[in-house]
């Protein structure tokens, strides 16, 4: 198998992030990150925004309800 | 007036017999997800129109709603589908190739046997709550993700913002597995270099 190159590891880094990845190929990315000192850092800062990133959505407000009821029975009646 | 729905099913029946109190129900579990939806495909004008859309068609089409997918995931393809039409009808759509190409600057990013040409930057902020609490960055973060092309903005949010997984994300968005994958990674290293640029010169370079 072809080595994984940092090129490789970033262009692969949601597919790691998701669980996307064959055992061969989690393999060679850690067989890439023991001796690669920029994608471990590349790769911690890329989850830490992943965790930043997931945020919930703000709730539907009771006026923003209100909203968009009145305008579906306007448009159906 | 108020009625509990118990199951998701419950609430589609009441939706199809035309009960008020499911409709107001159903917007208020769904809203602000179609909206975020409708915005990241549309933009912020335009949104509240192809939500609008999104209502009456889903509306008349919940009577044969086979619910093989949750309601949520039903009502998001619906938005998407309007947003997409919308985009078509005014020849704004752009093309899934164009999204799912590298972002030029990171093919400069590596040499040609594949190295980083510059090193990451080490970034300040080494948590996810340290991201967050700089309102600066926060603001910027926000703003490169507006500037997002359509589908990869959608992705993105569906899959933080909202947790459904990949394969939602498929039926939603109407694209295969493996660009979905692309997609979404596309949209984060996007907002990788934002946060990496940030933290190097404290500026904030949200867009191309």
């Amino acid at each position: 198998m072809t080595l994984f190159n940092c090129r490789d590891i970033s262009e692969r880094a949601t597919d790691y992030q998701e669980n996307r990845m064959s055992w061969r190929e989690r393999l060679n990315w850690k067989l890439h990150l023991l001796i690669c000192r920029d994608c471990q850092r590349f790769v911690s800062q890329f989850l830490v925004m992943v965790r930043a990133l997931q945020r919930p959505l703000p709730e539907t407000t009771e006026k923003e309800v209100q909203d968009q009821l009145r305008r579906v029975k306007e448009a159906r009646s | 007036m108020s009625t509990a729905f118990e199951t998701e099913s419950d609430l589609i029946e009441a939706m199809a017999a035309e009960r008020d109190d499911a409709f107001r129900e159903a917007i208020r579990r769904y809203q602000s997800p179609m909206m975020a939806v409708a915005m990241s495909l549309v933009g912020d004008k335009l949104a509240d129109e192809v939500v609008q859309e999104a209502w009456l068609s889903a509306l008349r089409a919940i009577g044969s709603f086979e619910q093989r997918s949750s309601l949520k995931t039903w009502l998001l393809r619906i938005v998407a589908n309007e947003g997409k039409t919308r985009l078509r009808r005014e020849n704004r759509q752009t093309s899934l190739d164009a999204m799912l190409e590298v972002d030029p600057y990171f093919r400069e990013r590596f040499d040609s046997t594949g190295h980083w040409t510059a090193a990451p930057a080490a970034w300040e902020a080494d948590t996810p709550e340290a991201l967050l609490t700089r309102d600066e960055l926060q603001h910027c973060i926000e703003q490169t993700m507006m500037q997002l092309p359509g589908l990869q903005q959608a992705a993105l949010n569906l899959r933080e913002r909202q947790g459904m997984s990949m394969k939602e994300l498929c039926n939603i968005l109407e694209v295969s597995e493996s660009n979905v994958r692309v997609l979404l990674h596309r949209a984060r290293m996007r907002v990788f270099r934002t946060i990496e640029h940030f933290e190097t010169t404290g500026e904030c370079q949200p867009g191309e």
